[in-house]
């Protein structure tokens, strides 16, 4: 079975592109092409004319929707971690969010409420300045008060036109006005995809409600 | 502010500026919040936020100032108008919602004199 076929889709430099469906429509295929961490059976991805592997990895962030982080560290190891890995890692934007996110510098990671760790996560995902942000289902499960930080050091670190963030869901409401490109998928497959306001226009309804009549 | 998701956001701020600029709450000249900030202090995209700006400036509501943000028009002519326009809007559902209940224009008409009498001009 193919997660994804006759896919052909372009994420461009300063949008916040929603890559929208239900579970198993292969948001998370993609992404994982995209962060070149699985490679297509057939057919060609591109970033910035380099197919996803080694050499991309100075470009692409990517956040998991899983954990990924050891549960043995504290947060600030969790940076330490970061600061090494990435040449272009930014330490007072870092620290910023972190403090942004209200997140304890010496806590365990194991010990984050789920909300705190998806928000450590967001934080250290824009901690270095890359050119394609990757961040697969960062709000599902996660409390309110916690999905409006994310939503808010979203917006905080967009640079205008430096980047390209995709951000996966399949709850489509609380991030719709966030978006400024989207992309529906059913069964690996593009469903609908364009500019949310015009398809608001066009549909008279919420891209919420579109995913939920014409996905669900 | 929350927006219904249901009609084009840029139009939603649109007419947040415009109601807030007839009121007087963002009174002539004043300075308009920077894109990035209103694009947070709203939770929208910054490109919508941009396209709201950017009709308002074409409808004259707005205008920038090289350099220095964006500002409220000082024009009074242009306030009284969006003011007219706004009032318009409301008497134009008060008449539908009056017709609705079977009522006649005289009738609407009649009732809307009343309540200036009573609540004075």
């Amino acid at each position: 079975m193919l997660a994804l076929r006759d896919l052909n889709l372009s994420i461009k430099r300063g949008f916040i592109t929603g890559l929208l469906g239900p579970n198993g429509s292969g948001k998370s295929t993609f992404m994982r092409l995209a962060a070149g961490q699985s490679r297509p059976t057939r057919g060609e991805i591109y970033v910035k004319n380099v197919r996803p592997g080694v050499k991309t990895k100075g470009l692409v962030s990517y956040s998991p929707e899983e954990k990924h982080l050891y549960p043995w560290m504290k947060v600030e190891e969790g940076v330490e971690l970061y600061r090494n890995f990435f040449p272009s890692f930014n330490e007072e934007k870092t620290w910023s969010m972190i403090e942004f996110m209200k997140l304890p510098r010496d806590r365990y990671i194991s010990d984050l409420s789920r909300g705190m760790a998806a928000r450590l996560k967001i934080a250290l995902s824009l901690s270095w300045g890359a050119e394609l942000i990757l961040l697969d289902e960062p709000l599902s499960g996660i409390d309110p008060a916690s999905r409006e930080k994310i939503i808010e050091g979203i917006l905080m670190d967009y640079r205008k036109g430096e980047s390209a963030m995709v951000i996966s869901t399949h709850m489509v409401g609380e991030i719709e006005p966030l978006l400024n490109q989207v992309i529906f998928l059913r069964e690996g497959e593009v469903f609908l995809e364009g500019e949310p306001d015009r398809l608001r226009e066009g549909y008279g309804h919420s891209l919420d409600q579109i995913f939920r009549r014409e996905l669900a | 502010m929350d927006f219904t998701n249901e009609r084009p956001i840029y139009l939603q701020i649109k007419e947040m500026i415009s109601r807030q600029v007839a009121r007087g709450e963002l009174p002539p000249g004043s300075k308009m919040p920077s894109l990035r900030d209103i694009a947070l202090q709203l939770k929208v995209n910054p490109n919508t936020a941009q396209r709201a700006y950017r009709e308002l400036e074409e409808e004259g509501i707005l205008f920038t100032r090289r350099g220095q943000g964006t500002f409220v028009t000082e024009e009074e002519p242009r306030i009284f108008v969006l003011k007219k326009r706004l009032a318009e809007e409301g008497a134009r559902s008060y008449l539908e919602g009056a017709l609705a209940l079977g009522l006649s224009g005289g009738e609407a008409l009649k009732i809307l004199e009343e309540q200036v009498m009573k609540e004075g001009d």
